[in-house]
């Protein structure tokens, strides 16, 4: 095993041990109100309302077997990043940790060398120190290795860049991100058959004191954005008056929207689940509170689509509403 | 299940001569291709609604309502 996955053997066997005891519970993860006491609560079987019907056994099953809880949005104390939810976040993911190979060789190695002078060259240790100012080999030594170094960096970075932008195959889904001060407008317009039907929603931040127990404060919003697992989407960004920047971590994507330009990202989600995205361009007066534009997908898979998208020539279908939350409330939540 | 009808999932393609991150010209030439498209074939030809699916599925629905708009009063800016 690679010290590089070991690391990552160590950090999924980590998030396991601290996630398992909050899906057990058979609720979605409740980030907010802490990891500590949700797993304490759970694990000795007190106080908390959600630990009424999570049997015993789940707990130790999972704590025995290490279920794997993916983090798709942001815990208290987090160090990393969130976990992988499409090949290019694994892409930035593995570039972190190649780089932090070099970066971390070469940090013991200056330390070393530092610690090696102060030591030896000590004033008292070695009082007549000798006079050399020259010596070519390790001249000629310690230009050309830093500078082979960053090369070896460079090469996999601008790999990983480069494919970013890359639109391999032909996306089967085209979903419009559009941002405003201070939510987003979502727009799904491949099944329209005039320039009128488009089926469009708003997306709006939940304020602080409306949200429920379990809702993550400032990443939850009322209108979450739906799409299928498993399937290449295209994602066109842009905005309706100031620049914004449309970002879902898990996702690695984060891409500026600017008022006259699309832009374009395209993604494949690898796994169902709920992921969030805060806007990552100052926006003005609202763009870190309430009314930051927060990104939710809640990505299911194909056979969704598949019953949902055969509904959606009809723009106003129950299903696409149910699925997406409530179609259409336009100014509903300030 | 199997008498579901088959499903057919479409988006406008990639298209080789946008192959950047920015798309904006990639709506607008759709959008100038249909026109187009509809002045040579007539209007009920159903030739061009390939061409409408694609700006459809690219140009927000404010940048579409704004050049119909001009289109009516003959103002829009691209080559129709």
């Amino acid at each position: 095993m690679s010290p590089i996955n070991k690391v990552r053997a160590f950090r999924t066997f980590s998030t396991s041990l601290f996630l398992s005891p909050m899906l057990s519970v058979g609720q979605q993860p409740t980030f907010l109100s802490g990891i500590v006491r949700v797993s304490l609560s759970s694990f000795f079987g007190g106080g908390a309302e959600q630990s009424k019907n999570a049997p015993k056994q789940m707990i130790v099953l999972e704590w025995l077997f290490l279920t794997i809880a993916p983090c798709d949005a942001a815990e208290p104390w987090q160090l990393g990043s969130q976990d992988a939810a499409t090949p290019m976040m694994q892409g930035i993911i593995d570039l972190h940790h190649d780089i932090f190979f070099f970066l971390i060789l070469i940090l013991v190695f200056v330390l070393w060398i530092l610690v090696r002078a102060l030591w030896h060259f000590h004033y008292q240790k070695n009082p007549i120190p000798q006079r050399i100012v020259h010596g070519t080999t390790i001249e000629i030594l310690r230009t050309i290795f830093p500078s082979i170094i960053p090369m070896f960096i460079a090469i996999p970075s601008f790999a990983l860049l480069y494919s970013m932008d890359e639109v391999v195959v032909d996306p089967a889904i085209t979903i419009k991100a559009i941002g405003h001060q201070w939510y987003r407008t979502y727009e799904y317009s491949d099944y329209n058959s005039s320039d009128e039907q488009s089926l469009t929603f708003d997306s709006y931040t939940i304020p602080e004191d409306d949200l429920e127990l379990g809702q993550s404060r400032l990443l939850e919003v009322d209108n979450r954005v739906v799409v299928p697992a498993k399937t290449h989407l295209r994602i066109i960004v842009t905005s309706a008056d100031v620049p914004h920047s449309w970002a879902v971590p898990s996702s690695g994507v984060k891409c500026d929207a600017v008022p006259g330009r699309l832009n374009q990202i395209s993604i494949l989600v690898q796994r169902e689940g709920v992921y969030y995205g805060q806007c990552s361009e100052i926006c003005g007066t609202n763009h870190a509170f309430m009314r930051a534009p927060g990104n939710i997908g809640r990505l299911l898979s194909p056979l969704w689509l598949s019953r949902t998208t055969r509904g959606a020539s009809h723009p106003r279908s129950k299903l696409l509403q149910r699925a997406a939350g409530a179609v259409g409330s336009r100014g509903a939540r300030q | 299940m199997a008498d579901e009808p088959q499903l057919l999932l479409e988006t406008a393609p990639a298209d080789f001569r946008f192959p950047t991150t920015n798309q904006t010209r990639h709506c607008f030439t759709r959008y100038i291709e249909f026109h187009r498209c509809l002045a040579a074939k007539g209007e009920e030809s159903n030739a061009c609604e390939r061409f409408a699916k694609y700006y459809r599925a690219l140009c927000p629905g404010e940048w579409v309502d704004r050049w119909n708009e001009q289109r009516e009063n003959g103002t829009f800016p691209g080559p129709l």
